[in-house]
């Protein structure tokens, strides 16, 4: 019988279902005897199953193997795609348009297909941004799928008394199953014969040590008795023999990876971002639309006219473009962070996981192994209360050492040798100690490696002493005591590492690395120190206790700036004293915690509203790395279960890719910004031609058509292309951002692109409207109220200001020239506000124009906007017609004005840091 | 707007630090808009709404300025008299369309022209419409800025390059004695009552644009009969076959259409538009015909899409007696 226990946090939705899943498992297989179990799966120990009898089980259990979590059916992902977020209003947009159309049709006799154009441009809009988005998803899900089924595993099994090799998948309850040292054990044994037979259940309980495994039942608990393989756990050495008890999901991996799966972990920041951004910029649309729909009515405009206008308003709000923007350039930057062994995994839209790790403010490292590219040395030796240095070069070499071989130092040595069950793979004799290669525990293999540099030839050293007794080390017990032919003693020695300088980039960064681990607490201490998660000069209570001599109990805990916790403190400590702990300390090293522990810290980091990342590479970790907000697992050490909870991978295990990864994101968020601020500004001269239109009576300066060709035309490229801006300053030496404060669009991104460059922009079109207007004889006092009389088909003869009349043909040309006008000036007044939202912060000047994208994306959107305008055909498609050459200018002074009126205000922002000028326009 | 905007607005800070556990406050809409305690209205206190308002006045008054500035150099650099671009190659074009009265202004999108004869208050509009039309052809004040035209005169001798030649020079007058002599004016209220409208054709004013003769060969046979060369040709006909059917007699007024002395058009004070009428003389009553109107000259071309060159309208004529409410409808 066993219990999984899990701290969940009060008021979590998933709790019931949580509950079910934590019931108590009945499990008997381990202490009925052998025979009787034999009976019950109707096998025999020494021919196995028939053939026949496998196949009646597969067909009754299914394949051996964890089911894939519960995912989204595809059509529901597609669905998402097409009708989340701004999609909806798109789709209100073309329902309108065709209830306009069809009014149109059935009441006018002179219909126009303008409606029916319109609402078939909006569905291919939505239609085509959404399947680009699943696109975008299931490729990503693919990547993934083949990176989970790279390597095939087969089993030895004994089927109609023969040796087979199965694929581990076709595996059944009541199969007879051999395995070695090395393979990774294919479903839940119970251990029939064993010799030497140690696993390693790391990747399920935490513990690193490996234990051995024997026919006996030696606990009640599944989980500690001795008889008992575990799925997906790792065999050290030796041999066994084992029967199947249990497959796939029923196995105790199965049931903890389900758990895993089950674990919401909440949205991530920046989806919680654009759903913010999306609200706002919703609700603008609609409260607009609903605005100027009652206004249009006031004004006794026909109610279909204030559908067209509602229409137009829609239309003109939503940022077509911008969120298959926003997808491509987190596809880009994860594309850049696989190239540096960050994988993203983005199953399910998890692409924001890219930025995510951008804000992270807490890493919670696992693993010493990640934190130390699983290499350590023995840097010093702690003996005689005196602390040496050791040469850690792997040049090092000389075995003739000049340590004191006697006393505390000899028997340093003799247990750093045979309490010690890592060993060198064979046949590297020649190979520096160092770079030789071995299999067990990093620290064994540190210590494996120091003594054979001083002693030499420990596996002879080893057959002298042999062993004669030993309990593993396991984290009940804490020790590990093995009796060799000299006499055991416990002695002091610690290693450590060569670490990246990684951990002092998070800090300087303003990201707390703090450590969860299961070693001892003087070893986690000691390579929290050397790994800098420690910082040096840091004390613990502990250590202030005996540097002042007052009892620990009285040392005031605001002193410490460090805390290690032990895992039994852990155990009775309250939620809120967590709490306390976590706030308190900078640098915090948890020891012999145990994985329920760790989602405990992880929820209790979150509560402080701190944005965590956790790596982790075993199945105990799943939990945990589904809680955080972004999970890290291992690529090369980590679980195809810590792999599947995860949402990124490093592929070469390495910590420093985390900070890699954290720069990215840094770097992505800022560029996001600037993206927005980019699109977003343009928003403001697609919405006013429209007001204008109808609180003035002013022909339409600009269509609905022509809006969508800049949104989704002319605008996607530069956009994009600001993905790919270099950062203004040094991004890792500032603190992570606030989520609750520190928005991807706030009011300020908002105040600076619709209330001041959109104005200006929006001002830029109408000055080319007028032009055009005036050059073609209506000048501009003359367009007042026109509008009944301008859009009036029965109107063949509208006079203008030099008493010239227009048929209506005629006037729509006009007009249509003045939407392309206007449509084209907007391009040019976006050149500068390309230019200006390449910085937040600096001057263009110290920025510079290197972003070779981005000057593409310049030379793209004029391109763009010329052959828009001049291609033939486009005149009846989008109604655009050529221009003069004239009427591209009109807008150049203003796109000068944004440029200097921005330079002013960055100046001002960087000469009066903190000023009015920053707090209201800095984004 | 959220409610987190309130915690923005209290920190602009920078980067602010995740460190500080946030107080956990209810960000309640209600004191989003409004908080007492904090003396903050939409999350921004007195004197940073002050701010942030005056910022943006002075911000729109630059901008405005800087607009207006610029609109106010570029129209003095447009001709008072002549547009910038006009004639063949621009958008206006030169082939005029053609317009036609009675339309009302109050019901723009329609070109129907509905009146019961027995009743005068369906027509009073159109009456009204065609007077004010026709009035400027006879008030004073214009007709003394105009001269009589005879013979070989024309507003080609005072229009050179789409402009007056100079300041003064009088176009020639279009008098409306050849209306009234068909029975088209106000005198007759345009032959409404008598089921017998006339309608106005004009075509549109282009600066620049006289009428070209047709050679002898190609005159259409449309207007074959009544072309006289220097004149622009009009003739109507029912839209579809039943309309044609159906739209019975069509007097022109004149003859042969509008009399091309009057162009080309330059922008001045008391341009004479000179104009035709159409008048129908058996429509058949209660039933809509659809009229299709068309000028002939050698620079115009018919265009049905665009409309140039022709015009459309509808024309129905009702006789129920004004007693009886119209329970059949219309």
């Amino acid at each position: 019988m066993f219990l999984f226990r899990f701290k969940m946090v009060k008021g979590n939705k998933n709790q019931s279902d949580l509950n079910e899943l934590k019931q108590e498992v009945q499990m008997d297989e381990h202490q009925v005897p052998l025979e009787e179990l034999l009976t019950r799966f109707e096998t025999n120990l020494e021919k196995g199953l028939t053939t026949k009898k496998a196949e009646q089980i597969y067909l009754r259990d299914g394949p051996n193997a964890l089911s894939p979590p519960k995912t989204t059916p595809e059509w529901i992902k597609f669905c998402k795609n097409l009708f989340g977020g701004f999609a909806l209003l798109l789709w209100i947009g073309a329902i309108l348009c065709y209830v306009a159309y069809s009014v149109d049709y059935f009441t006018l006799e002179h219909s126009t297909k303008d409606n029916l154009y319109l609402g078939i441009v909006l569905m291919t809009v939505v239609i085509i941004t959404g399947c680009f988005q699943y696109y975008q998803e299931s490729k990503s899900s693919k990547i993934m799928e083949s990176f989970k089924n790279m390597v095939p595993t087969f089993a030895l099994a004994i089927r109609d008394g023969e040796k087979v090799q199965l694929p581990t998948e076709k595996l059944v309850v009541g199969d007879i199953v051999e395995v070695k040292g090395g393979d990774r054990i294919p479903a839940d044994l119970r251990v029939i014969k064993a010799y030497g037979f140690k696993v390693d259940n790391s990747s399920l309980t935490g513990e690193s040590e490996p234990q051995s495994r024997s026919p006996e039942c030696t606990n009640e608990n599944p989980l500690e008795t001795r008889n008992i393989a575990f799925f997906s756990t790792n065999a050290v050495e030796g041999t066994a023999k084992g029967v199947v008890i249990q497959t796939g999901d029923r196995t105790v991996m199965g049931r903890i990876a389900h758990l895993a799966s089950d674990i919401d972990s909440g949205m991530t920041p920046i989806a919680r971002e654009i759903e913010h951004f999306i609200h706002i910029i919703t609700g603008v649309a609609v409260f607009l639309g609903a605005t100027f729909f009652v206004i249009a009515f006031v004004l006794g405009y026909h109610w279909l006219t204030a559908v067209v206008f509602l229409i137009g308003i829609i239309v003109a709000n939503v940022p077509e473009g911008l969120i298959a923007t926003v997808t491509v350039c987190l596809t880009l930057t994860a594309k850049r962070m696989a190239s540096k062994n960050c994988l993203v995994k983005n199953l399910e839209a998890n692409l924001e996981a890219v930025e995510t790790l951008g804000s992270t403010s807490t890493i919670c490292s696992d693993k010493t192994g990640t934190l130390t590219q699983n290499r350590m040395t023995v840097a010093h030796i702690w003996c005689d209360r005196a602390i040496e240095t050791c040469d850690t070069t792997e040049a090092f070499t000389d075995s003739g050492v000049k340590y004191n071989k006697e006393g505390t130092m000899a028997s340093l040595l003799r247990i750093a040798s045979l309490c010690n069950r890592a060993e060198f793979k064979p046949g590297q004799a020649d190979v520096p100690v160092h770079r030789r290669e071995c299999t067990g525990d990093a620290s064994e293999i540190a210590l494996l490696k120091f003594t054979e540099l001083h002693i030499g030839n420990i596996t002879q050293y080893r057959k002298k002493n042999p062993k004669s007794a030993e309990i593993p080390f396991n984290s009940t017990n804490k020790y590990q005591v093995s009796i060799h032919q000299t006499d055991d003693e416990e002695s002091g020695f610690l290693l450590v590492m060569k670490v990246p300088n990684a951990v002092a980039k998070c800090r300087s960064a303003g990201i707390k690395v703090v450590m969860v681990t299961g070693d001892h607490p003087i070893t986690a201490k000691a390579i929290a120190k050397s790994v800098g998660i420690i910082s040096e000069g840091s004390e613990t209570v502990e250590d202030i206790s005996i540097r002042t001599g007052i009892p620990v109990e009285q040392v005031d805990t605001h002193q410490a700036k460090a805390a290690v916790i032990h895992g039994t403190e852990l155990r009775e400590m309250s939620p809120d004293q967590l709490y306390d702990i976590i706030r308190d300390h900078d640098e915090i090293v948890f020891a012999r915690t145990s994985p329920q522990q760790k989602l405990m810290i992880v929820e209790g980091f979150q509560r402080q509203g701190q944005i965590v990342a956790v790596t982790g590479d075993g199945v105990n970790d799943s939990p945990a790395l589904k809680k955080a907000d972004i999970g890290v697992a291992m690529g090369i050490a980590g679980s195809d279960v810590s792999k599947q909870a995860a949402d990124m991978i490093l592929l070469d295990d390495n910590f420093a890719s985390i900070v890699v990864g954290v720069e990215e994101g840094r770097l992505i968020f800022d560029n996001l910004k600037k993206s927005i601020a980019y699109t977003l500004t343009s928003n403001i001269p697609e919405i006013s031609p429209f007001l204008v239109y109808i609180l003035c009576g002013i022909p339409l300066p600009l269509g609905t058509v022509t809006i969508l060709c800049i949104d989704l035309g002319t605008d996607m490229v530069p956009a994009i292309s600001l993905a790919y801006e270099e950062a203004e300053s040094d991004i890792m030496k500032r603190r992570p951002r606030d989520p609750t404060r520190d928005k991807l669009v706030n009011e300020r991104l908002i105040s600076l692109a619709y209330g001041q460059i959109g104005m200006i922009q929006a001002v830029a079109g109408f000055f080319t409207y007028f032009w055009i207007m005036a050059d073609n004889g209506f000048l501009p006092w003359n367009l007042w109220q026109i509008r009944s009389e301008w859009d009036s088909r029965a109107i063949n003869n509208l006079q203008d200001s030099y008493g010239q009349e227009w048929t209506y043909a005629n006037r729509k040309v006009l007009e249509f020239t003045c939407h392309t006008a206007y449509f084209v000036s907007i391009v040019i007044v976006q050149w500068a506000d390309l230019l200006i939202s390449k910085t937040r912060r600096n001057s263009l000047i110290q920025q510079g124009m290197s972003n070779w994208t981005l000057n593409f994306g310049l030379v793209f959107e004029t391109c763009l906007a010329a052959f828009m305008c001049y291609c033939p055909g486009l005149d009846n498609g989008l109604n655009m017609y050529g221009l003069r050459f004239s009427w591209w200018f009109p807008a150049l002074p203003f796109s000068l004005l944004i440029f200097i009126y921005d330079e002013c205000r960055r100046y001002c922002i960087r000469r009066w840091p903190g000023g009015w000028i920053e707090r209201e326009t800095y984004y | 707007m959220s409610k987190d905007n309130k915690h923005t607005e209290e920190n602009n800070a920078l980067m602010a630090n995740g460190h500080k556990a946030s107080p956990k406050e209810k960000d309640s809409f209600i004191s989003f808009i409004y908080n007492k305690r904090e003396g903050t209205f939409l999350g921004r206190n007195g004197k940073s709404w002050v701010q942030i308002i005056v910022f943006y006045i002075i911000y729109y008054i630059f901008l405005g300025a800087f607009w207006l500035g610029c609109l106010a150099i570029f129209l003095s650099t447009i001709d008072k008299n002549l547009p910038r671009y006009y004639g063949k190659g621009t958008i206006i074009g030169a082939n005029p369309g053609v317009g036609y009265q009675p339309w009302l202004k109050n019901n723009p999108e329609s070109t129907l022209i509905k009146f019961n004869i027995n009743d005068n208050t369906t027509y009073a509009d159109y009456v009204g419409v065609l007077e004010n039309y026709t009035m400027k052809y006879e008030n004073e004040t214009t007709t003394k800025l105009t001269k009589l035209c005879s013979g070989s005169e024309s507003n080609s001798d005072i229009v050179k390059d789409g402009k007056l030649k100079e300041e003064g020079l009088k176009p020639c007058r279009f008098k409306l004695d050849v209306f009234k002599a068909s029975g088209c004016s106000l005198e007759n209220d345009f032959g409404f009552p008598d089921g017998k409208p006339c309608v106005i054709l004009s075509l549109n004013r282009l600066i620049d644009w006289k009428p070209e003769d047709f050679a002898d060969d190609v005159i259409p046979k449309e207007i074959a009969k009544r072309y006289k060369k220097g004149s622009i040709g009009f003739n109507c006909d029912g839209t579809y076959g039943p309309d044609k059917e159906y739209i019975g007699k069509i007097e022109y007024i004149p003859e042969a259409g509008i009399d091309g002395r009057f162009y080309p058009y330059a922008k001045m004070d008391n341009y004479h538009q000179p104009i035709a009428m159409v008048k129908f003389h058996n429509l058949p009553r209660n039933r809509v015909v659809l009229v299709e109107c068309r000028a002939y000259a050698g620079n115009i071309e018919q265009d049905i899409e665009t409309r140039q060159g022709l015009v459309h309208f509808e024309l129905l004529v009702e006789d129920y007696e004004v007693s009886t409410p119209k329970t059949n409808g219309s």
